[in-house]
């Protein structure tokens, strides 16, 4: 029975909207979702309904279901509008693994931009043997040059293993198969997003005095 | 000569794990190389092997003294690694037994790579091997081995093996391409390379078509209309090897499909260039502002040993945050109680049903005291911690559980608490022994030793 002052919050599909539970959940947790084959049944609900999401966040969590296109697809994410925003909790990513998922970037953009899938030891043996980035990962995990030995190994492994978990949790990295072979997806394009003003600004940043004496 | 320089690289990246070098596998192979060209030449002067080395390693720039000693150390240490041996002619080498069997492993590999259409004669003759043995079962056994599994199999592994090699260097080769050519150099690079990676798959695609007849004369045989147990079990397993290279063939096709859609946005790639140069920039500019905190020595209570470094990003490098999840208090009922007055609440109020309401207010209060008692529990067992090096969990449950008399707090107070001294490093030990009370015998727990951390 409706009562006549009764508001509306969300009004879904009628042919998914047994979705909702789980794609509320994803989006919740911090998950990206995209057009991919692991995601695809969430991304279409999204897509289907996205009208009437955004509003429910809005009303409901003050927060924004964002929406970016890249070039050839689309991710959504949730976000809250305002930083004060308490029905949240918000996780930083750490320090380790924001370094890691700029290489990444920079990796995939620039040196492997045909190769879809990567290896987790591809990218060692780059950070091993690439003559640009090998000395300064040694100097910031090893304070100096290190022979290739079973713990250099073992620290990088564990650098690129636990950085690439994190970044499956928020839905930018995919694992196909097994524990080997990973995809970057298309949300994997926000970190450039999130750092586009530093990159448009940066020759600027490299001169200014305070960068250089830090 | 192009495609010979691939295939070391291929070689030296798929045993790099045999050679404390990788100029090393590329050295051996380089010289089995010449064997194979020349099976006469099976012995090589120190000239040879040290232009080899020189070659490979690429120190032109070095001084003759300082290569002459690198020579006699790299050539000292292929020698005791077995990978090399004396001739009994003086100053001469040749490959050990060892070195040629891995580079011939390999070259039977890479070999189809050179002639994709061999497995239409080889799919041509197992089956016509397969219609003469069809109808006896040990005849039939002795195909499934020797022509199936000895030849076709190993043909198909290659084969699709090749495949993929020539997929994969491809996309290495574009992504080389594709920093320094230009937009209409590119695109007609792209397309003549996709060109000769289709013809193959195509040559390879008519080739699989073959598989079908084995398929079907495999069906259509006595042997089969016999309904033969042992038989039966063969084709199973013939038709799901078969099924496994079907799948890498598509796979194949899908990963050509995949490098056609970048390509199809080559526009955008080259377009969006200069922003990746300056990311390039971004990057080198994170790299080396970055400091290590601190670094501390090895976690060797992991036992696996490793470095740990607390990194530093610049102060240009803003934290990324990302919503984690909802906190409890938002999740509890009295959340959604006091959530303003809105003309819903007002409504929904008027019409709730008053035992109703009671009824989830008493639910959410003894949640809450649970929750309470737990996190008490929780601070008990930290104190006792902080005093002992090691505690016997058993116990601290059965005190618990005599205490609460709530199989509830206790089971779910377990687990909050060991995953809590998990996440802080605690070491968490399971015996094979358990406890009980005896007041309560249906009700044991395993013997769990809890440890500080190292």
């Amino acid at each position: 029975m409706e009562h006549p002052n009764q508001e509306t919050l969300l009004t879904l599909s009628s042919y998914n909207f047994e979705r909702f539970a789980e794609a509320d959940n994803l989006l919740r947790s911090g998950v990206h979702i995209q057009n991919h084959k692991s995601q695809r049944r969430i991304f279409d609900f999204i897509e289907d309904n996205i009208i009437p999401l955004k509003k429910f966040y809005e009303m409901l969590y003050n927060a924004k279901l964002y929406e970016q296109t890249t070039v050839d697809n689309k991710y959504y994410y949730l976000d809250a509008v305002d930083a004060q925003n308490k029905i949240f909790n918000r996780a930083k990513l750490d320090q380790q693994t924001t370094l890691f998922a700029i290489f990444l970037y920079w990796l995939h953009k620039m040196e492997k931009q045909f190769s879809f899938y990567l290896t987790k030891q591809e990218i060692i043996e780059i950070l091993n043997s690439h003559h640009r980035i090998r000395p300064h990962i040694q100097k910031i995990f090893f304070g100096s040059e290190k022979e290739d030995t079973l713990s250099v190994h073992k620290t990088l492994d564990n650098w690129v293993s636990s950085s690439l978990n994190k970044l499956v949790k928020i839905g930018w990295v995919y694992f196909p198969d097994d524990d080997e072979k990973f995809e970057l997806l298309p949300a994997f394009e926000r970190i450039a997003e999130i750092y586009k003003d530093v990159i448009y600004d940066i020759d600027n940043i490299k001169t200014t005095s305070d960068f250089q004496n830090q | 000569m192009e495609k010979y320089h691939k295939i070391l690289e291929i070689f030296a990246d798929r045993f790099s794990q045999f050679f404390p070098e990788t100029e090393d596998a590329k050295i051996l192979f380089s010289l089995y190389i010449k064997n194979k060209q020349n099976p006469e030449k099976f012995i090589f002067s120190e000239a040879e092997v040290r232009e080899l080395i020189r070659k490979h390693y690429k120190e032109e720039n070095e001084s003759d003294k300082e290569q002459r000693k690198k020579f006699f150390d790299r050539l000292q240490r292929l020698l005791s690694s077995s990978f090399l041996e004396r001739a009994e002619e003086r100053q001469c080498f040749l490959l050990s037994e060892y070195s040629n069997q891995l580079c011939l492993l390999f070259f039977q590999k890479i070999e189809p790579l050179l002639n994709p259409s061999e497995i239409e004669r080889t799919i041509d003759d197992v089956l016509l091997t397969l219609k003469i043995n069809s109808d006896e079962i040990v005849r039939f056994e002795h195909w499934f081995e020797k022509d199936f599994k000895g030849k076709l199999k190993i043909e198909l592994a290659n084969q699709t093996n090749a495949l993929e090699f020539q997929i994969k260097n491809m996309k290495d080769d574009l992504s080389e391409c594709n920093k320094n050519m230009d937009l209409l150099e590119f695109s007609q690079y792209i397309t003549n390379q996709m060109d000769i990676v289709i013809e193959q798959r195509i040559k390879l695609s008519k080739a699989f078509n073959g598989l079908d007849s084995i398929s079907d004369t495999l069906s259509d045989c006595n042997l089969s209309k016999s309904s033969n147990y042992d038989f039966l079990i063969m084709k199973s397993i013939l038709n799901e090897m078969l099924s496994v290279y079907r799948n890498k063939l598509d796979k194949s096709g899908e990963e050509i499909s995949r490098i056609k859609g970048i390509a199809n946005n080559l526009f955008d790639i080259i377009d969006k260039k200069p922003f990746y140069r300056k990311f390039e920039s971004f990057f080198f500019a994170v790299l080396e502002n970055s400091t290590t905190d601190k670094i501390t020595t090895r976690k060797d209570s992991e036992q696996i040993l490793f470095f740990v470094s607390e990194i530093v990003l610049p102060n240009f490098v803003k934290e990324i945050e990302i919503i984690k999840d909802t906190p409890n208090e938002y999740l509890f009922p009295d959340y959604y109680e006091s959530f303003g007055t809105s003309k819903n609440q007002k409504v929904e109020n008027f019409i709730k049903d008053q035992d109703k309401l009671i009824e989830a207010e008493r639910k959410s209060i003894q949640r809450r005291h649970k929750a309470q008692r737990i996190e008490f529990w929780l601070e008990n067992l930290r104190e006792q911690l902080n005093e002992k090096e090691e505690l016997n969990y058993a116990e601290f449950y059965l005190e618990m559980m005599n205490q609460e008399q709530d199989l509830e707090i206790a089971i779910k107070g377990t687990e909050h608490f060991l995953k809590t001294l998990r996440k802080e490093n605690f070491k968490i030990e399971t015996t094979n022994e358990f406890s009980y009370n005896s007041q309560q015998p249906n009700n044991a727990i395993w013997n769990i030793r809890i440890k500080k951390p190292f």
